[in-house]
C-alpha cells in the first residue's frame, strides 16, 4: 500500500475497502476458473456419469487415454491445425502489414476492412463458409462452374483434406487481419531514422525489408507465434460449425473430441473426459514450453 | 527502365490487395445478400450474388416463428449484462491491485496469466455443474457470469497496467483534500481509464455476443436461453435441415449486422485495445 494511507484507523477502514473490491474478482474468478480446473483433475480419477461418482479408478482412465486411437487423431488434427494455420496466417498478415505501412492508396480503409472480421463470430461465418462450400448449392462451386474451372461439383466438406483446408480458410479469414495489426504496430516502432541511413548507403526496398524491418519485428515473433499455438488449442467453433467432426472422426480437434464426451447424449463419460481435459491442459502447456524453451535462448543472445 | 519496374510492382501490390479485400469482404456480402433470397434461390445454388426478386420474409419468419426475437433479446441482456459487470468488477480490481503489493498479488496476476491458456473446453463441463449447484441454470445469469469470468483475467491485466500510468501526484492531491480510498477511485482513476474501459468494455461485449461454446453448453436443455449464435446454429441439425437455410442466413446476418455497426463507430478502440494487450502482455 502507499505511504500516504499513515493514520491507523485510516488504514483499518482501507483494508475493508480493498477486500471488499477485490472479491467480485476473486469470487468469480474461483467459481468459474480455479474449482473448474481442479474439478476436472478430481474427476479424472474417478469413474462419473454427472450425477455421482461412482468409484476410484486411479489412472485407469488415463491408461485409457494412450490407447485411444481418435483421441490421437484428434490432437495430431489440433497440431496439424495449428502449423498448417501459421504457414498460412503469418507471412500473410505480414506481407500485409509492409504493404500497408507503405505510401499505398485508401490505407486506412484496407487495414480497418481487414480487421472486420476479428469483431464477427467463429461460429456465424462457421455457418457462411458452410453455405459457400455447400456441395451442390454453394456459390463457390457454382463460381468455378460458371467459368469453366470445374465440370462437376466438388464436394468440399466430405473429403477430408479439402474439409480441413475449408477450415483453415475460416480461421485465417478471422485472424490475419488481428496478426496484420500487431505486426504494424511493431515495425511503426521501428525508428525511421534507420531507413533513412539506409537509404544514403544505397540499400533497395528488397534489403530495408530483408536487413531492417525483418530482424527488429524479432520480439513480435513469439507473441504471434504463441497466440496462433492458443487460438489453434481453443479450436472449436469452426470444426464444430463446419464439419462437426467429420467424415467420421476425421477432422475431430481436441476441444471437440472432449466436449463430445463430456455432452454426449448416448450416454457421456465425465470421468474419461476430464481426463482428456487434463490431457489437453498437458500438451497445450508441453507446446508453449517446448516453444518457449526452443526461442527463448535465441533471442537472449539477439 | 527503372519507373517500369516501380510501376508493375505497384500493379502486383494492388492486385494482391484487391484480392485480399474481396476474401474478407465476399463472406459477409454473401451472407448479406443471399438473406433476402427466397429459400427456393438460396437452394438452388449458382453463381448469383444478389437476389432475383428481394424479400423480406425470410427476417420476418426468423423473427416471428423461429423464435429470433428471444434470441436476439437474449444476446443483448447477455452481452450488455457483461460488459457492464465486467467493467465494474475490473474497474475495481485492477485499482486495489495498483495500489498493493507483495506475494498475494503476484500470485493472482501470474495465475490470472496461466488460466487464459486452458483450453475453454477443459473448463466448460465443471461449469456447467458449477451453475447448476448455484441454481443459475434456468436463467441467462448463467451465461452473465460465466462469461464475465472468462474475460476478466484478460481484462485485469490490461486494465492494471493501465492503471499504474496514471499520475500518482493527482491522487495524493485528491487525498490531502480530503477525498478516500473509494472516492479517489471513482472521482479521479475511473474517469483518467476512460480509453482503457472503452476498450475493454467492446473486448467484453464482443467476447459475449460472439461466444458459441459456452452458451452452447449452459442452453442445451433451455432452448429459451440461447442467443443469437446458438440459435442460428441448432438449426442446422434438426430435422427439416436443409429447409431452414433462409432462416439461419436470415439469423446469421441479424448477429453480424449490429457489431458490423459498432465496428464501424469504434473501430480505433478495438484495434488500438487488441494491439495494447498483446504488445505487453
Amino acid at each position: 500500500m502507499r505511504t500516504t494511507y499513515k493514520n491507523k484507523k485510516h488504514r483499518f477502514g482501507c483494508k475493508i475497502q480493498i477486500a471488499l473490491m477485490l472479491a467480485p474478482l476473486l469470487a468469480l474468478f474461483l467459481l468459474f476458473n480455479v474449482y473448474p480446473l481442479l474439478c476436472s483433475v478430481f474427476y479424472s480419477f474417478t469413474k462419473y456419469n454427472g450425477v455421482a461418482v461412482q468409484s476410484f479408478v486411479g489412472f485407469d482412465n488415463y491408461k485409457r487415454m494412450f490407447h485411444d486411437t481418435s483421441w490421437w487423431k484428434s490432437v495430431w488434427n489440433t497440431l496439424q491445425f495449428t502449423v498448417m494455420g501459421y504457414v498460412v496466417q503469418v507471412p500473410l498478415s505480414l506481407l500485409t502489414a509492409v504493404l500497408l505501412n507503405g505510401k499505398i492508396r485508401g490505407r486506412n480503409f484496407l487495414r480497418t476492412t481487414f480487421f472486420l472480421p476479428n469483431v464477427t463470430s467463429t461460429a456465424i461465418i462457421g455457418i457462411i463458409f458452410y453455405f459457400m462450400f455447400a456441395s451442390y448449392n454453394g456459390i463457390v462451386n457454382g463460381l468455378l462452374q460458371s467459368v469453366g474451372l470445374i465440370e462437376r461439383p466438388i464436394e468440399w466438406l466430405a473429403n477430408v483434406t479439402l474439409a480441413k483446408w475449408v477450415i483453415i480458410l475460416l480461421n485465417t479469414w478471422g485472424q490475419f487481419g488481428f496478426f496484420m495489426v500487431l505486426f504494424l504496430a511493431a515495425i511503426q516502432r521501428i525508428p525511421l531514422e534507420l531507413y533513412e541511413s539506409a537509404v544514403i548507403d544505397g540499400a533497395n526496398t528488397r534489403q530495408k525489408f530483408t536487413r531492417i524491418t525483418f530482424p527488429l519485428l524479432g520480439s513480435m515473433f513469439p507473441v504471434i507465434t504463441m497466440m496462433v499455438i492458443l487460438n489453434a488449442f481453443q479450436l472449436f467453433d469452426s470444426v464444430k460449425v463446419i464439419t462437426n467432426g467429420g467424415p467420421g472422426n476425421e477432422t475431430s480437434v481436441m476441444a471437440l473430441h472432449i466436449y463430445n464426451y463430456f455432452f454426449s447424449t448416448s450416454g457421456a463419460q465425465q470421468g474419461y473426459a476430464s481426463a482428456l481435459s487434463v490431457g489437453a491442459t498437458v500438451i497445450t502447456a508441453l507446446v508453449g514450453a517446448l516453444y518457449l524453451g526452443l526461442t527463448g535462448k535465441k533471442f537472449h543472445d539477439s | 527502365m527503372k519507373i517500369l519496374k516501380y510501376k508493375i510492382s505497384k500493379i502486383f501490390i494492388y492486385l494482391f490487395l484487391s484480392l485480399l479485400l474481396i476474401f474478407t469482404l465476399f463472406p459477409l456480402v454473401y451472407a448479406f445478400f443471399g438473406s433476402f433470397k427466397s429459400n427456393l434461390e438460396f437452394l438452388a445454388g449458382g453463381s448469383n450474388i444478389f437476389p432475383e426478386k428481394w424479400n423480406i420474409e425470410n427476417y420476418i419468419f426468423a423473427w416471428r416463428e423461429a423464435n429470433f426475437a428471444r434470441y436476439t433479446f437474449n444476446s443483448v441482456f447477455i452481452s450488455v449484462m457483461t460488459t457492464v459487470l465486467t467493467l465494474i468488477i475490473a474497474g475495481m480490481a485492477s485499482y486495489v491491485l495498483v495500489h498493493i503489493a507483495g506475494k498475494m498479488k503476484g500470485f493472482l496476476m501470474a495465475l490470472m496469466g496461466m488460466v487464459m491458456f486452458v483450453p475453454n473446453a477443459v473448463l466448460i463441463y465443471p461449469i456447467f455443474k458449477m451453475c447448476k449447484m448455484l441454481g443459475l441454470m434456468g436463467s441467462l445469469w448463467s451465461m452473465v457470469l460465466t462469461q464475465t469470468a472468462s474475460v476478466l483475467p484478460f481484462t485485469v491485466i490490461l486494465v492494471t497496467s493501465y492503471m499504474s500510468g496514471v499520475s500518482k501526484e493527482i491522487e495524493e492531491a485528491a487525498e490531502i483534500d480530503g477525498c478516500g480510498f473509494f472516492g479517489i477511485f471513482l472521482r479521479i482513476v475511473m474517469p483518467l481509464s476512460k480509453p482503457i474501459l472503452a476498450t475493454s468494455a467492446l473486448f467484453a461485449f464482443k467476447n459475449a455476443w460472439n461466444s458459441y461454446l459456452l452458451p452452447l453448453a449452459l442452453s442445451i436443455s433451455k432452448p429459451e436461453l440461447r442467443p443469437l449464435t446458438v440459435g442460428v446454429l441448432a438449426l442446422k441439425d434438426v430435422g427439416e435441415g436443409i429447409s431452414s437455410w433462409n432462416i439461419m442466413i436470415a439469423g446469421s446476418v441479424i448477429s453480424i449486422v449490429p457489431m458490423v455497426i459498432l465496428y464501424i463507430f469504434m473501430n480505433r478502440y478495438f484495434i488500438e485495445g487488441m494491439t495494447s494487450g498483446s504488445v505487453k502482455g
